[in-house]
């Protein structure tokens, strides 16, 4: 199952992606490369596999050898019980002793069952995890980072899926405003100016406390100037200049509503509602 | 017993965390990968039958020798050494490639390179072809023709083409590109542009004056650069009628031209009337000039992201990497530690950012790169001498820098693994090498 992960994953990119038609050769060797990155995660998983299988087995052993080694304490204290008449109270003395020994080593025993149960049971988390989730399964680095890798490109229907995906794997990651920024940029390069402004709209709306609100305020000006919205336009530079007034994106702000409106920013303005 | 229960129990826990699914090699890896596997021979080309003569022999020793540095330097294939190949010359490969003989010796080649040349009324003629050792039989070929002058020029194109076709056109090789660079000649400094490998080096100024920071549009239509006059200006020039472009003055500092992917704008380091330079784009006439780093640090060493939308730079003294949207906003600092970081370049795949760093307590600069989404900082260069001013090959595997290791300053090229350094001028003081886009060939 595991070892047909990447074909069929391999399989699935070639059938969902339209590369026959519109796909470039960097695009391809993009998503060669995913593969072999996967493959590669693949690879270190079966080698934790491996290693983990190894030390299981090699606590098995030695927990084989304790049970051995107590059968034949057993085994002994039964022959005192039987041989010892005579001797009855150093031999009960000495019963006792190996009773105690035998219960520590029990307990120990017993910690090392529990243990391997443990390691057992994240082994088939791990294994689950795997097996349902390895096509999105790439660390929120690698999948934000190769995200941007497509989007410094250019390939700009690549980043959004990647950042796409990142977005709705990883909802909590830091990187997540980010992310959206990103989808919002590459859907303006691509001039699909509403969608654009949807993605910025999630940074300003969804996560308000990010550093990243006054970049999609400004980067929401931008493209409502495009898409002739000249109110929403100035609303949004105004709001920058009002909230967050030593940020980089208020020089620009300013900058902006003194082209746009000839005169230095006023009041924020109120958004129309979309 | 409790404690060591809970101890062994935070062992068990922490070894069965399902780390190796999320981390991510920390290694240098070129990208196409070279292919261990494929070991490629280089035959000497040979002069073709009835062909003989002193001119012919001197041309095909530089073709060969020009021919195995390139394809060795590549850094795609494993070059067989010539002490192990058959000691046939294979001049009709159809009967002399003697395949049970190449079969015989030590490891498995994969390709070999061979040719003949004939040299007729100063015209050399090079048929060359690669055969493919597996299926015995020819794989493809060029043959290539002009003034034995161009020898080498023809050697580059053969291994250039060698690269296309052995990495399925994943990569064009870079043996036919060029580095600009800065030439000290007394108080001059002159552009000059040399072929990859330090040859066939040629003046593209000649004005005497100081002229600095070469930089190609990236179809190698233009170089861009600045000259004292007096004050430091943005000049640009056309690379190929050599003609002059009009870009305004400014009389004041103008520094760090960088034009964009689409060759229709350019970025530059102006000096504001606050004092400090702020960097400004606009189109390669100058006109539509806009501010995109309006604060009072000095912004300096512009980089564009291959599609153009992104832009690295260094800002402060000492210098920290940025990179911020081309429109100004999202600026972020890319490398969190501290030190002096400068000319920052950009890599053609857009992963990395290569930058000279003097980190803090370090005497002089190296070569490092960073990964431009998560800053991770690897380094490249290390031991005598400073190693500065790095500059990318259009295939994003090989870097061009400075460094004055052996006593004076002169340019390097390595792999970017940090491997294969190579120091391709060795006379005078040379800096800032920038290095060329892929030039248009049939």
């Amino acid at each position: 199952m595991k070892r047909n992960i990447p074909f069929c994953l391999l399989a699935a990119l070639l059938a969902v992606c339209p590369l026959a038609e519109a796909g470039t050769k960097e695009e391809l060797v993009r998503l060669q490369s995913d593969v072999l990155a996967l493959q590669n995660q693949i690879r270190e998983f079966d080698k934790g596999y491996a290693e983990k299988l190894d030390s299981l087995r090699s606590l098995v052993i030695q927990l084989n050898d304790q049970v051995a080694r107590s059968g034949q304490i057993l085994d002994r204290i039964s022959t005192a019980m039987e041989n010892s008449e005579s001797g009855k109270r150093t031999a009960d003395q000495s019963l006792l002793e190996e009773v105690r020994r035998l219960s520590a080593k029990v307990d120990e025993a017993s910690t090392r069952i529990s243990a391997m149960a443990l390691q057992l049971g994240e082994l088939k988390v791990q294994s689950a995890s795997l097996e349902t989730a390895v096509p999105s399964g790439l660390s929120p680095e690698v999948l934000y980072n190769q995200a941007y890798g497509d989007f410094v490109q250019g390939n700009f229907d690549l980043a959004i899926e990647g950042f796409t995906a990142y977005v709705s794997t990883y909802p909590a990651g830091d990187r997540v405003p980010d992310a959206l920024l990103n989808i919002g940029d590459a859907y303006a390069a691509s001039n699909r100016l509403p969608q654009a402004v949807g993605a910025f709209t999630r940074v300003i709306n969804d996560h308000a406390d990010s550093d990243k609100v006054p970049s999609a305020l400004y980067k929401r000006a931008r493209v409502e100037l495009a898409m002739q919205e000249k109110e929403n336009a100035v609303a949004d530079l105004r709001n920058i200049v009002e909230k967050f007034p030593q940020s980089p994106e208020a020089v620009l702000a300013r900058g902006e509503l003194n082209r746009i409106t000839g005169s230095k920013p006023a009041a924020p303005a109120r958004r129309k509602t979309r | 017993m409790p404690a060591k229960i809970a101890c062994f129990l935070l062992l068990v826990f922490f070894s069965a965390q399902p780390s190796l699914l999320t981390q991510e090699s920390s290694r240098v890896t070129l990208f196409p990968k070279p292919a261990e596997d494929l070991i490629l021979a280089v035959a000497d080309v040979q002069p073709a039958p009835g062909n003989a003569g002193g001119e012919l022999a001197s041309a095909l020793e530089t073709f060969n020798r020009v021919l195995y540095d390139d394809l060795s330097f590549a850094g795609f294939f494993t070059i067989a050494g010539r002490g192990f190949y058959p000691p046939k010359p294979i001049v009709r490969p159809e009967t002399d490639i003697d395949y049970e003989a190449w079969d015989s010796i030590p490891f498995k080649v994969s390709f070999v390179t061979v040719g003949s040349a004939s040299l007729s009324r100063n015209v050399l003629r090079v048929e060359t072809s690669v055969y493919d050792m597996k299926q015995r039989k020819r794989a493809f070929g060029k043959a290539y023709t002009g003034d034995p002058g161009q020898v080498r020029t023809m050697a580059h194109y053969w291994a250039d083409e060698i690269v296309y076709q052995l990495t399925a056109g994943t990569s064009r090789g870079i043996a036919s590109t060029r580095i600009a660079y800065v030439s000290r000649k007394g108080d001059a400094k002159e552009i000059h542009t040399m072929d990859y490998d330090g040859q066939n080096s040629r003046a593209f100024t000649h004005g005497g004056g100081l002229n600095l920071f070469p930089t190609w549009a990236p179809d190698n239509s233009k170089l861009a650069f600045v000259s004292y006059r007096p004050n430091p200006e943005i000049t640009i020039y056309s690379y190929l009628d050599g003609s002059r472009l009009p870009f305004p003055m400014f009389n004041t500092f103008a520094s760090s031209p960088a034009i964009s992917p689409d060759g229709s704008e350019v970025i530059f380091a102006l000096r504001t009337p606050r004092g400090d330079p702020d960097l400004f784009i606009s189109r390669l006439d100058g006109s539509n000039r806009r501010n995109i780093t309006n604060n009072p640090a000095i912004d300096s060493s512009p980089t564009w992201s291959p599609s153009g939308r992104q832009i690295a730079y260094i800002s402060g003294m000492p210098g920290q990497i940025h990179i911020c949207d081309a429109d100004g906003s999202n600026v972020r600092r890319v490398v969190k530690e501290g030190g002096d970081a400068d000319n920052v370049a950009w890599s053609p795949d857009g992963r990395w950012l290569a930058f000279q760093w003097k980190p803090r307590l370090s005497p002089r600069y190296e070569i490092f790169i960073a990964d431009a989404a998560s800053g991770a900082v690897r380094q490249l260069t290390s031991g005598a001498g400073s190693n500065e001013s790095p500059t990318w090959a259009p295939d994003g595997r090989h870097l061009a820098f400075q460094s004055n290791r052996s006593g004076s300053w002169q340019i390097y090229t390595m792999l970017l693994e940090g491997t294969e350094p190579r120091q391709i001028t060795h006379s005078g003081n040379n800096t800032s090498p920038s290095w060329s886009g892929y030039f248009l060939r049939d």
